[in-house]
């Protein structure tokens, strides 16, 4: 037997494995679980603030640790720093590349960042001593499109690529500290833990992996579904794995759902899921029950993105339609 | 030939890295689900979209404004 022939054999079986290890931790579900609680209130969240300027689709928005301020990127070529309460544009930053897919606001306020189809990640300073934003650093060395970003400090982030690869980059520097490799598959997505020790990167090629971002090591992969094009730190796509048990606990699906989810984001306790679909619409989910429990209509095309604010207080959904929602 | 290699390097990665996670230690789902619907009851009533504030201290709700003759 080639050597190749017997990797693939001793794979196969390493795969059965883990499914018999997990198969083993199933002494009861979710589901069952919960029966014994009661389905979440109807949740009726209205539009408080609609945030008017983009002149394109916008593809990506993040909340300031703050919850008052939030970025958003649009195919117009522009970042800009809303204030969600006032609705005033506090920054509108010109950006080489229209062509922009992520985007996303330090924990301190002081720095935002964006990438796209030119492959870089690029970090603006919003505290220059001039008042200008000026493009602090390009981080290039992926060979494909910057999917998502995430700061950990000021003086680092982590991009997924197009390249099948994440990478912790040194921002003072623009050198990449870890490179995450494994997916099979383009990265679309990261999202960090609470503690900033892990992050959980999705991919085409159908799984989640969790990396610890010190040891720069893959700990768990989760798969099983189409695509994975948008991940949050404790749901996938519109399944729940649980970390610790490592293993798929639901599915939040409904017979009248026919479109795919394009971005999803939790409420502070955990208790609703929000998914912004290709219908306009946002759903949102009891998490431990799996039932829908209330709708956010008002956009006029696919919600591309989504978001909770820090403390709760309000979800941001983000366009086609180049308008940004705050609703609560 | 250096192709095959390549595959075959791929190949015994795909390996290590399943033996590690072969090994890591799991819980058992009713443990884990227990642990999820504690967090969620603890954490309901301050959670804003599940135990809506009143209005007087909801950031993005209209305040009244009153406007004084000078």
């Amino acid at each position: 037997m080639g050597e190749m022939e017997q990797l693939r054999k001793e794979a196969d079986n390493l795969k059965d494995q883990i499914t018999a290890a997990r198969k083993a931790m199933q002494d009861t579900t979710l589901q069952e679980a919960a029966a014994s609680i009661n389905v979440v209130g109807r949740v009726q969240l209205k539009t408080r603030k609609t945030l008017r300027g983009h002149l394109a689709k916008i593809y990506a928005m993040h909340w300031s640790t703050d919850s008052k301020l939030c970025v958003s990127a649009s195919q117009d070529g522009k970042l800009i720093v809303w204030d969600s309460i006032t609705t005033n544009k506090v920054n509108a930053i010109p950006l080489k590349s229209s062509w922009v897919m992520t985007c996303a606001y330090a924990p301190s306020g002081n720095l935002v960042a964006c990438g796209g189809l030119d492959n870089m990640c690029s970090i603006y300073n919003l505290k220059g001593k001039d008042g200008n934003v000026k493009v602090m650093r390009e981080l290039a060395a992926h060979t494909g499109y910057l999917s998502c970003c995430r700061f950990l400090s000021d003086s680092e982030i982590i991009t997924s690529s197009g390249d099948c690869t994440c990478v912790l980059w040194d921002i003072e520097t623009g050198t990449q500290k870890t490179i995450f490799a494994g997916h099979q598959g383009d990265c679309m997505s990261l999202a960090v833990s609470p503690d900033f020790k892990f992050f959980i990167s999705g991919a085409c090629d159908f799984t989640a992996k969790l990396w610890d971002i010190r040891e720069g090591t893959c700990r768990q992969t989760f798969g099983g579904h189409e695509n994975l094009s948008r991940i949050n730190y404790i749901l996938d796509l519109c399944k729940l794995y649980d970390l610790r048990a490592d293993q798929e606990l639901i599915t939040y699906q409904d017979s009248s759902i026919m479109c795919g989810v394009t971005s999803l984001a939790p409420s502070l306790s955990g208790r609703l899921l929000l998914a912004g679909y290709d219908d306009f619409n946002v759903n949102i989910w009891d998490t431990l029950k799996a039932e829908r429990v209330g709708v956010l209509a008002g956009h006029d095309n696919r919600v591309s993105c989504i978001g909770v604010s820090s403390d709760g207080m309000a979800c941001c959904t983000g366009s086609w339609d180049s308008f940004l929602k705050i609703w609560n | 030939m250096s192709n095959n290699m390549a595959k075959i390097a791929d190949a015994r990665k795909t390996v290590e890295q399943l033996k590690l996670e072969v090994n890591i230690e799991r819980m058992m789902v009713s443990k884990a689900a227990a642990d999820l619907m504690a967090y969620c009851e603890t954490h309901a009533k301050d959670d804003p979209l599940v135990t809506p504030v009143p209005s007087s201290e909801n950031p993005f709700r209209e305040k009244k404004l009153f406007c004084e003759i000078l």
